[in-house]
């Protein structure tokens, strides 16, 4: 076709330590389409297009652009040929200005030497008024807000002169009115030329923006198909093989006793010139899950720090059970009774290079059962690792194999497990589900609900509103450091008007807010 | 079926390639130590045969192999376990300086026992050692000082403050040299066997394996070492307290340390004669390094680095090739076997392969 301007071959990438990420995935990218690339977390579209932008190396297969075979080796020469990718998380350096973002690598020079300022400014200007982009360009990264940075790094894309533009999962941290914004430009830039490349999991976005769809599981591609032609029924019936439970009320037992497990009393956190947290006070009840919903950044992660003991805060009280818990180490804090799933799984929740069974008791290696005086006792370890490796179905050869080398869902399950293990009143659960495969992340869900069942507090921050609205039982909405709205039960709740909470456009008194540490 | 083999393959894989890298790359240094005597050499087979097989010829040139070994094995174990920790610390070096100094103090003193006077030449040291290892080790885990820094100057430190006690307080009058009085009689180790000067030293550093091997496999101490080397933020967010870790492995090295140069001392010399570094605990981390802070491995290395220091001196012994051609062989192995990327795309290869023989069967 004379239309195609990207076009991969047979493309299979296997990883080093023998992951087969893609299978011969073949697709053509049209000039001027949108084009969705979906499937599930782990289905290997993250990796298909790290090789498309030079990130990495094909196995086998061809890529042939604009009609020649090219072999990016790194993404400079992606670039250069005219291909522009925006990261799910963002490559921005926050005390830079967005103009000197937009030219990093690019700087237009003059003198031989100095960077032309002045020529940069008028240059990115013009390129915001062009794409109709309303944005203050001399403003600090650290200033703006998760859609504006979003749209610097679109302006860096096409700064560089994108034909081709890769989003990654770009609606993920916006809310649903930021996203509707980015989907009227997406439709300008096709109207302008651009081929876009959308990549995402959540396909009722996929259905509205998109011309094709290409649709990946395990690797592999599952066809590609005019949006016309497919319903989200069908895609789904292709991303997976069995229907989704997103409702899971009917796994929910009621629970009579209400007595206050965790409470955080007046937290606050105080850096030079701003608060990370202000004044934020709520209880988390036996049996209950309370849904912390927020843009991300807007002190949750900060929060859970606090309240798991690896940041101090700078007022305010942490009660367990009516204890204060406030000074309490880490392992103090675990001990009494908190367990925690952390957001940022490979870098605090495991050892990478070490087993599954080393990693699934690294916050209770000292317990009696699993010692004798002076050793460890190797076999009640691999006897607990391998029972708790049946209870959560984690799919590794066995508990000895490193747990690096296993998928995100089951290295997730691996954390779960070890959190549930202690048998903790308060679980403190921060994205628990983040970037891991449905079946894994329905089974964390149920695990999570059956501890709720069982009378454990369970605090859930989540960035995704859709997992927000269906464990939790009651909510609060964090913006800049403060809890903004709280809503005693999810039912009437729309996610529309959580977005509003988390823009911070709307907020509720007081009064309102105080149910929060008192209903 | 093929679940099992596919088992089978991938738990050994890891180790198996470990070896067979290592064994590659010290082929490869001895091809490359070939090459280089037969640029400098009339008859290259011969001196060649020598530096292999030469240490094996007499009890002896055996015997100093196991000699050369036993202070570069204690200091491999002592710098193993600190980067086992993920603690970059070549304090040891200057341990063993300040650690001789000690020995000689106390095996220059009256002690009228042939049991309680190595004892105690080798328990003070030792002792020593693992309390001004707590110096760095402080300061790293109250103020997160940087302990290759600081051990690198705490080196220095102990070497002058060494060479000052020497001078001053402990210098022997019967020699010109700068060197502590001999060591009382009663003090020195004895040789147990014939031909050599291999003394109990030999059986300590065997317990000092086995029993480094245990804390670091079989005890809580060791797991909490082992998780904190490789993800110092999973530990600390498992509650492991690195505080106390790192007091007590920084303790735990610098006492092996001292026991490492106390016996080197009462073995082999009769005084305390360093005046600069003896540059043993540098070696030890490369020790660590060959061994993969293993504590067998780290046992292997100095074996074999000193097996081939023995046979490079026998074979330099009346031939044009200088000892210095073991220098060539040390600096390829560390390489190699300390380059990450080393023999990795062959590797990336056969699990290709293996890949896609899984995907097909």
């Amino acid at each position: 076709m004379s239309d195609t301007i990207l076009k991969l071959d047979n493309i299979t990438k296997i990883y080093g330590n023998g992951v087969v990420a893609n299978k011969n995935v073949s697709i053509d990218l049209k000039k001027g389409e949108i084009h969705s690339i979906v499937g599930e977390n782990g289905a290997g579209k993250s990796t298909l297009m790290k090789i498309i932008f030079g990130i990495e190396n094909a196995s086998s297969g061809t890529i042939t652009y604009k009609g020649k075979e090219v072999h990016f080796s790194n993404s400079m020469e992606a670039i250069h040929a005219g291909i522009g990718m925006v990261h799910q998380h963002f490559m921005l350096i926050p005390s830079f200005t967005v103009v000197q973002s937009i030219i990093l690598g690019m700087e237009p020079i003059k003198h031989g030497i100095f960077i032309d300022m002045k020529k940069a400014l008028s240059q990115t200007k013009e390129l915001a008024k062009k794409y109709n982009f309303d944005i203050d360009v001399t403003k600090k990264i650290a200033d703006l807000s998760v859609g504006e940075k979003q749209k610097v790094e679109i302006l860096k894309t096409l700064y560089r002169d994108a034909e081709v533009i890769i989003l990654d999962e770009p609606t993920s941290v916006l809310t649903p009115q930021e996203t509707v914004n980015l989907f009227n430009e997406l439709r300008k830039f096709k109207d302008m030329g651009h081929t876009i490349v959308f990549i995402s999991h959540k396909l009722n976005e996929v259905k509205q923006i998109s011309d094709r769809i290409t649709i990946m599981r395990n690797g592999e591609s599952r066809g590609t198909y005019n949006n016309a032609d497919i319903t989200i029924e069908k895609m789904t019936d292709l991303i997976i093989d069995r229907d989704l439970i997103t409702d899971y009320s009917h796994l929910r037992k009621d629970y009579e006793n209400v007595s206050t497990v965790l409470k955080v009393d007046n937290l606050s956190i105080e850096r030079k010139t701003r608060f990370i947290l202000k004044d934020v006070s709520f209880a988390l009840k036996r049996g209950e899950i309370l849904g912390v919903a927020g843009v991300q950044g807007n002190g949750q992660a900060e929060l859970v720090r606090c309240i798991t003991g690896l940041m101090e805060q700078t007022h305010g009280k942490i009660l367990l059970a009516d204890n204060d818990i406030s000074k309490d180490s880490i392992k103090q804090r675990r001990v009494k009774g908190i367990a925690y799933i952390p957001e940022d799984r490979m870098g605090d929740g495991i050892a990478e290079q070490a087993s599954v069974s080393d990693n699934i008791i690294s916050t209770y290696y000292d317990r009696k059962d699993i010692n004798s005086r002076f050793f460890m006792l190797n076999k009640k370890i691999v006897a607990e690792a391998d029972r708790l490796i049946k209870k959560f179905s984690i799919k590794t050869q066995s508990s000895k194999t490193k747990i690096g080398s296993l998928s995100g869902g089951n290295i997730q399950k691996v954390v779960v497990a070890r959190e549930y293990n202690t048998a903790p009143s308060c679980m403190i659960a921060e994205q628990p589900t983040h970037g891991i495969d449905i079946g894994s992340a329905e089974f964390i869900h149920t695990q999570l609900i059956d501890m709720r069942n069982k009378g454990a507090g369970i605090l859930l921050v989540s960035a995704d509103l859709s997992e927000v609205m269906n464990l939790s039982d009651r909510i609060v909405v964090f913006y800049e450091g403060e809890i903004v709205g709280y809503f005693k039960s999810v039912k009437g709740v729309t996610e529309n008007e959580l977005g509003l909470y988390m823009l911070g456009v709307k907020r509720q008194t007081p009064e309102e807010l105080g149910g929060a540490l008192n209903d | 079926m093929t679940k099992k083999k596919t088992k089978k393959i991938s738990l050994t894989n890891e180790f198996v390639f470990e070896i067979v890298k290592t064994l590659i790359s010290i082929l490869i240094a001895l091809g490359l130590t070939f090459v280089v005597i037969v640029l400098l050499s009339d008859n290259p087979i011969e001196l060649f045969t020598k530096l292999l097989t030469a240490p094996v010829t007499k009890v002896r040139y055996f015997g100093n192999v196991i000699e050369m070994m036993i202070p570069i094995a204690f200091s491999g174990l002592a710098v193993s376990l600190l980067f086992r920790t993920g603690l970059f610390n070549l304090g040891i070096e200057g341990i063993y300086f300040i650690g001789g100094v000690v020995t000689a103090a106390v095996a220059c003193t009256a002690i009228d026992s042939y049991v309680l006077h190595p004892i105690l030449s080798i328990l003070i040291p030792a002792i020593v050692g693992g309390l001004l290892m707590l110096i760095p080790g402080f300061l790293k885990a109250k103020f997160n000082a940087n302990e290759l820094v600081v051990s690198l100057m705490l080196n220095s430190i102990y070497l002058g403050l060494g060479l000052f006690i020497i001078k001053n307080y402990l210098r022997g009058i019967d020699t010109s040299a700068i060197a502590s009085p001999a060591f009382q009689e009663t003090a020195m180790l004895d040789y147990i066997i014939p031909n050599t000067r291999i003394t109990i030293s030999f059986f300590l550093l065997l317990i000092a394996v086995f029993l480094v091997y245990l804390l670091l496999y079989k005890t809580r101490l060791g797991y909490s070492i082992r998780m904190t080397g490789t993800n110092m933020k999973f530990a600390l967010y498992s509650g492991m307290n690195a505080f106390t870790l790192f007091m007590l492995v920084h303790f735990i090295s610098g006492f092996l340390g001292g026991i490492g140069t106390s016996v080197e001392l009462l073995s082999l010399y009769g005084r305390f004669t360093w005046i600069v570094l003896p540059g043993l605990g540098f070696n030890g981390a490369l020790m660590a390094m060959l061994g993969r802070n293993n504590p067998v491995g780290v046992l292997i290395s100095a074996f074999f680095i000193s097996y081939l220091a023995k046979g490079a001196e026998v074979m330099a012994l009346g031939s044009d090739v200088p000892v210095e051609i073991m220098a060539i062989i040390q600096a390829v192995l560390v390489l190699l076997v300390s380059s990450q990327y080393f023999l990795r795309k062959w590797r990336e290869r056969q699990l290709l392969k293996e890949g896609t023989a899984n995907e097909l069967s």
